[in-house]
């Protein structure tokens, strides 16, 4: 029962993380916008605007639903709900921090769940999230929604790819599935064994994979307002909204995280092997929250590709070099 | 063996409420007011024209076929990935790389081929 | 990682058993190598003659020293299945040498068509080597997506798609029958292998496992083309392009009997006289709907069928007599080669003659073509008396053996009724060899055909392998 009450703790306090750390996320991403125009941003509600995802939410319930004439009505409503589950439920398996030892009470280690197939997991569930956006696309009876579903689920697999290759590059390396494994194999407290440095280019690779991974910007063509105005979502409005909108934040985050515990270590702490959870926790919040970071930066600072070029990019130069990257990484290991 | 995926169950039966509870709530608690056009599709302020369930490019079928063929790759390549170490240990390393150079070559050379019968070209 | 489990798919034998696969799949990715660049493309018949011959010399490796069973018990090189491979081999070389020619007006992908020509006989021998219902399903899939593919190569032919179609939404559902009822099999038996499933055949199979057999069977029969799964066989044999045809009539059918042998042991003795009525039946089907044609490619397709009905009696036999006997497997042999080189021969002469416009195939086209091209009405002539059974062709001597081995097997009446069968038969065949003789021409008779030396020679091959069957048995016999 104990054990249970903990497991059932930790849950909902990563899930209202996760939740919270993506209704921020919308906040930042308009204050950095505003700081790189030199503008102020929201500033209204609450000191320096920090209430306004709140408000936001609370505005968004009140608004109407609207549902187009043609539209399918159920496969519309379900839309929203499979693009944002597996984006949050892909959480799970992220190690946060090692063995939690609070007031007294051991709480195992600081993630939802240590999966022995980790990775699987996460690369099986997140790639659900491809049906919520092309049904939502085609169930809205539009022409910008369809092509924009279409456009989306084209480049989210075509990346899949890439970045399955490359993770398995990563996996080769420790021999493992598990992301907790992952993270022990570079945690000796020398900041060199982090994969970043062996696997270069694996690293570029896959940080720019997660960008059209999840339709960010420079690879927003889901959405690109100039040609469709706003993609698969469209139609969307209210709650149904928000819902694509949040799960697209909790994907960002969660590939902050995969990109942390693949190639920076996770939660380890540089120069130091045995640090205490919460040190461990603020590390891994450093580096993931640099890349969660990243996401708004290049969305801010780069221009927008043409859909050809990125499926260019995706096939003829992403797919080979992720290929080549593993089979070198297969002979170091089969041939040392 | 399955308890690792128990709070596995609990986050789904969570994320799944979240969603579906927001889905409903906000269609009680929003407004409804029925006006003419409204339930248009937006096509930028013009009058929709046509259906919008579109014939479309042969391109994305082609993109999906592709990506069958290369998630299956990936599949098996997952299981030799994992065990590549160990396979090292039992001093089979080189063996076994070699049946995978050939597994990799073989869908390499099919990218290749199709690269060069121009399927992966988009502005055509 | 065991060392003995490794030792176990790593060794010589192993080589050896896959050596012909091996080949093909090497010249397949060969194949798709020269479809790289242009000038490569002209490697192709090189390639694909190539990796044949070299398939066909690992295969006569094989006969000399045959491999029992190798990775794992789940695949078998013994002499019968390198014979199958060397029949397999034949019938796709002659379906390639015909497709050279019939294509040569449109040329559709003729670099895919080869790859996916390669890729069938791959198929046919793991289906005929298969000693694990798992390997069984990976060449029937290997054999039958190509085959999908081919039957609607000649995309400018609402025949030819409509074809594919049929084959395509037939053949899906012929394979679902297969996996469903493999994986009965697997839940009432627990295993897949055939070695582990004979023994428990041989204590009383559950019912769970019978209806599963009766699903594996069925989609068996459905690729034997065997009534009442024969329906698809009229439409897709006349709307393939012919030389897809040669392989689907005589490739597929050698493969799915090959396997249909080999599994006789897990049906219930008292099956066999069911199975034969099935095979009289199919007889029926067939040379009955042949009766009627006026289409000498949909003819030759009714035909197929009743052979398959003769070639199901040696099934029906084989499960009466009890194991795999030396007489049943030599017969079905005897009997398959003979009909690859007979319905190679013929269906090639009608991919000749198609190749210069598609109303030719017509009956009423052929007349007076013994004075046309006396060696072409010749060889067709031949091709015709050897599928209708007539002494001196090695059509005889093949239904000879088969109702011998029928005889034997106490299955009297089946016999009786096969035989008659036959004789229905030669009045069709006959009917296309007066119309070819006998005739005048009429206007739609075939303008003069283009020289092609290469389809010449397939002719003259199987022309000469008809006769040789049909006299001097014994080369053949003496390989067996």
């Amino acid at each position: 029962m104990n054990d249970f009450l903990i497991i059932l703790i930790k849950t909902c306090v990563i899930y209202g993380c996760l939740i919270g750390a993506a209704a921020l996320m919308t906040l930042a991403e308009r204050k950095f916008s505003a700081w790189m125009q030199l503008r102020y941003g929201p500033n209204r509600v609450g000191p320096w605007g920090l209430l306004q995802p709140l408000a936001d939410g609370v505005k968004f319930i009140f608004k109407e639903e609207l549902c187009p004439d043609g539209a399918n009505p159920w496969i519309f409503r379900l839309a929203p709900i499979l693009s944002a589950v597996p984006a949050m439920l892909t959480v799970a398996v992220i190690p946060f921090a090692g063995d939690v030892n609070l007031f007294g009470v051991d709480c195992g280690n600081l993630s939802i769940t240590d999966l022995d197939i980790g990775v699987l997991f996460l690369v099986a569930i997140g790639g659900l999230s491809v049906y919520g956006v092309i049904l939502g696309g085609w169930a809205s009876n539009s022409k910008y929604s369809l092509l924009g579903g279409l456009r989306a689920s084209a480049q989210m697999i075509s990346y899949e790819l890439s970045l399955i290759l490359i993770i398995l590059c990563v996996v080769a390396m420790t021999g493992s599935l598990d992301l907790r494994a992952i993270t022990e194999a570079q945690n000796t407290g020398n900041p060199l064994s982090w994969n970043v440095f062996s696997q270069p280019l694996a690293f570029v690779i896959f940080v720019i994979a997660t960008f059209a991974e999840t339709n960010r910007h420079p690879f927003d063509f889901a959405e690109c307002e100039p040609e469709l105005v706003a993609g698969f979502h469209t139609e969307y409005s209210s709650m149904k909204f928000a819902l694509f909108f949040l799960g697209e934040y909790c994907a960002m985050i969660v590939m902050a995280c995969l990109t942390t515990t693949l190639f920076l270590g996770g939660y380890s702490v540089p120069f130091w092997e045995d640090a205490p959870w919460f040190v461990e926790l603020g590390s891994f919040c450093a580096k993931a929250g640099f890349f969660a970071f990243l996401f708004i930066w290049v969305r801010w600072t780069l221009p927008r590709f043409r859909f050809d070029q990125l499926m260019h990019l995706g096939w003829k130069v992403f797919l080979p070099l992720a290929l080549a990257n593993l089979l070198v990484t297969g002979a170091v290991i089969s041939l040392a | 063996m399955l308890e690792p995926y128990l709070p596995i169950l609990l986050l789904v039966g969570i994320t799944a409420a979240f969603g579906v509870v927001n889905v409903i709530v906000s269609d009680l608690l929003g407004g409804h007011r029925a006006v003419v056009s409204k339930g248009d599709s937006y096509e930028c302020g013009m009058a929709p024209e046509g259906s919008a369930r579109l014939r479309l490019s042969i391109h994305f079928y082609l993109v999906a076929v592709l990506f069958i063929l290369f998630d299956v790759e990936s599949v098996f390549l997952v299981l030799w990935a994992v065990a590549a170490k160990s396979f090292t240990a039992a001093g089979v390393g080189a063996l076994v790389f070699a049946e995978i150079l050939v597994f990799v070559g073989l869908l390499l050379a099919a990218l290749v081929y199709v690269w060069r019968k121009g399927g992966l070209q988009w502005d055509r | 990682m065991n060392p003995d489990l490794i030792a176990q798919y790593f060794n010589a034998e192993c080589a050896a058993a896959l050596a012909p696969l091996v080949t093909l799949a090497g010249g397949l990715l060969l194949l798709i190598v020269a479809e790289w660049f242009e000038p490569m493309n002209r490697l192709r018949p090189l390639l694909f003659v190539g990796s044949i011959l070299g398939a066909a010399w690992a295969e006569v490796a094989l006969l000399n020293a045959p491999v029992a069973a190798v990775l794992g018990g789940t695949y078998s090189a013994d002499k019968a299945s390198a014979l199958w491979g060397l029949v397999f081999l034949a019938s796709t070389l002659i379906a390639w040498v015909h497709a050279r020619s019939y294509y040569r007006k449109s040329r559709p992908f003729l670099g895919e068509h080869d790859m996916l020509l390669l890729t069938a006989p791959i198929g046919m021998m793991m289906m005929a080597g298969a000693l694990d219902l798992t390997v069984f399903f990976i060449g029937l899939e290997l054999l039958s997506i190509p085959l999908y593919c081919l039957a609607s190569f000649r995309r400018d032919r609402s025949e030819s798609v409509e074809a594919g179609l049929k084959y395509f939404v037939l053949g899906a559902f012929s394979v679902g029958l297969f996996l469903y009822g493999a994986s009965l099999i697997y839940a009432a038996t627990g295993t897949l292998s055939l070695t582990a499933l004979t023994a428990a055949a041989a204590t009383g199979f559950s019912p769970m496992a019978q209806v599963g057999m009766a699903f594996v069977l069925g989609s068996l029969l459905f690729k034997l083309s065997v009534w009442p799964f024969h329906l698809w066989v009229p439409d897709v044999y006349q709307g393939a392009p012919t030389p897809v045809t040669i392989l689907m009539a005589t490739g597929t059918k050698a493969a799915a009997l090959a396997f249909t042998l080999r599994i006789t042991g897990l049906l219930p003795e008292s099956s066999a006289g069911l199975i034969a009525l099935l095979a009289v039946l199919t007889m029926a089907a067939g040379n009955l709907g042949a009766l009627v044609q006026s289409n000498l490619k949909r003819l030759l397709a009714y035909s197929g069928v009743a052979h398959a009905g003769t070639l199901l009696l040696l099934v029906a036999a084989q499960r009466a007599s009890g194991e795999l006997s030396y007489e049943a497997t030599s017969a079905a042999l005897f009997y398959m080669a003979a009909y690859v080189a007979t319905a190679g021969g013929a269906f090639g002469l009608l991919a000749w003659l198609e190749a210069d416009g598609e109303h030719f195939t017509q009956i009423e086209s052929l007349k007076g073509l013994g004075r046309r091209r006396p060696a072409m009405a010749a060889a067709m002539t031949l091709f015709l008396l050897s599928l209708g059974g007539i002494p001196a062709t090695g059509g005889f001597l093949a239904k000879w053996m088969v109702f011998s081995v029928t005889l034997d097997a106490h299955l009297t009446g089946y016999a009786i009724a096969g035989v008659l069968m036959s004789v229905i038969a030669l009045a069709y065949y006959l009917r296309v060899i007066a119309a070819m003789y006998m005739e005048p021409a009429s206007d739609q008779v075939a303008p003069p055909m283009a020289k092609r030396t290469d389809a010449m020679l397939a002719t003259a091959f199987c022309a000469a392998a008809v006769l040789v069957m049909g006299v001097l048995p014994s080369v053949f016999l003496g390989l067996i």
